[in-house]
């Protein structure tokens, strides 16, 4: 399968976030939208999407650091079109682009209910940290 | 209590040094202050607070944000100035600061040992999500390991 792996752009929005929807990684209150406005091109981050030969979209997934280490979120690839590497090679060009930034880890989560997914990730060479996991939805500044 | 937040300066790399080290103890080489603390200072140097005591360091906390989610490392108090609320100042300015960058979720990783901070974010309106979380290492350097 001939994959091309590119930087999103704003054309490739909905496209995008329909596939998030399809694939389930949008849940509770999550504003897909303005995740993807905030994260594509960003200072310290952005969203990589994946086409086949025809130019369809079949993946994607954002990417980006804080000052301590880098970040994968919305790992997605189009459900019809699993199991031929997809996942793998964006997962392998958000490193890449983390690695250009002198980044030297890289961090995920995986919801407890999606646990399978962790499978994947253990076969490209990640490992499960123990830790505690705590979050805080931040009002809109004023 | 006199204690005030402020940006971390360069001048508070010693201090800071101490303070780690009686923090956490098993640090990676990576993360001692005399790496970390340059390295913070070059990026993103307005999420590195400090808390100080007339003019001694006696509090940290390095907030960052990838884009997508804040995260909240390196939250540390002098064992002496502990339960004074040094660590709400610390992390409510943080807060204040991501929300400014447009951060609307923070996110923060607390080791498996270290469960008795739990009560003290969930204090702060923290709340513990059931998520498994991975690393990989993708450059030479320390084993990644819990933040």
């Amino acid at each position: 399968m001939t994959t091309r792996i590119r930087s999103a752009t704003e054309q490739d929005e909905a496209a995008v976030v329909a596939l998030w929807r399809d694939c389930g990684l949008v849940v509770g209150n999550s504003d897909p939208v303005r995740d993807f406005r905030a994260v594509r091109g960003g200072p310290t981050s952005d969203i990589l999407a994946a086409f086949d030969a025809n130019d369809v979209l079949i993946g994607s997934i954002a990417v980006g650091y804080d000052s301590n280490r880098g970040w994968l979120h919305y790992v997605s690839v189009d459900p019809v079109r699993r199991g031929k590497g997809a996942g793998r090679d964006l997962v392998h060009a958000a490193e890449q682009w983390l690695i250009t930034r002198d980044v030297v880890d890289v961090h995920l989560t995986v919801r407890s209910a999606n646990a399978a997914v962790a499978r994947f990730y253990e076969a490209i060479g990640y490992g499960t940290v123990p830790s505690i996991m705590m979050e805080k939805t931040l009002r809109r500044p004023e | 209590m006199s204690v005030t937040v402020d940006l971390c300066s360069p001048g508070d790399l010693a201090s800071i040094d101490a303070l780690w080290r009686e923090a956490f103890p098993d640090d990676k080489l990576r993360h001692r202050a005399q790496n970390a603390v340059p390295a913070k200072l070059a990026f993103q140097p307005d999420l590195f607070l400090v808390a100080r005591d007339g003019g001694r360091v006696v509090g940290s906390i390095i907030a960052g944000y990838d884009g997508y989610r804040g995260h909240i490392n390196r939250v540390a108090v002098l064992k002496a100035h502990r339960r004074q609320g040094v660590g709400v100042l610390l992390v409510r300015e943080a807060e204040a600061r991501l929300r400014a960058l447009g951060c609307t979720k923070i996110n923060l990783q607390i080791r498996a040992a270290n469960q008795a901070v739990v009560s003290f974010y969930h204090a702060l309106g923290y709340d513990v999500e059931e998520h498994i979380s991975m690393a990989k290492l993708i450059a030479s350097g320390d084993l990644p390991e819990a933040p």
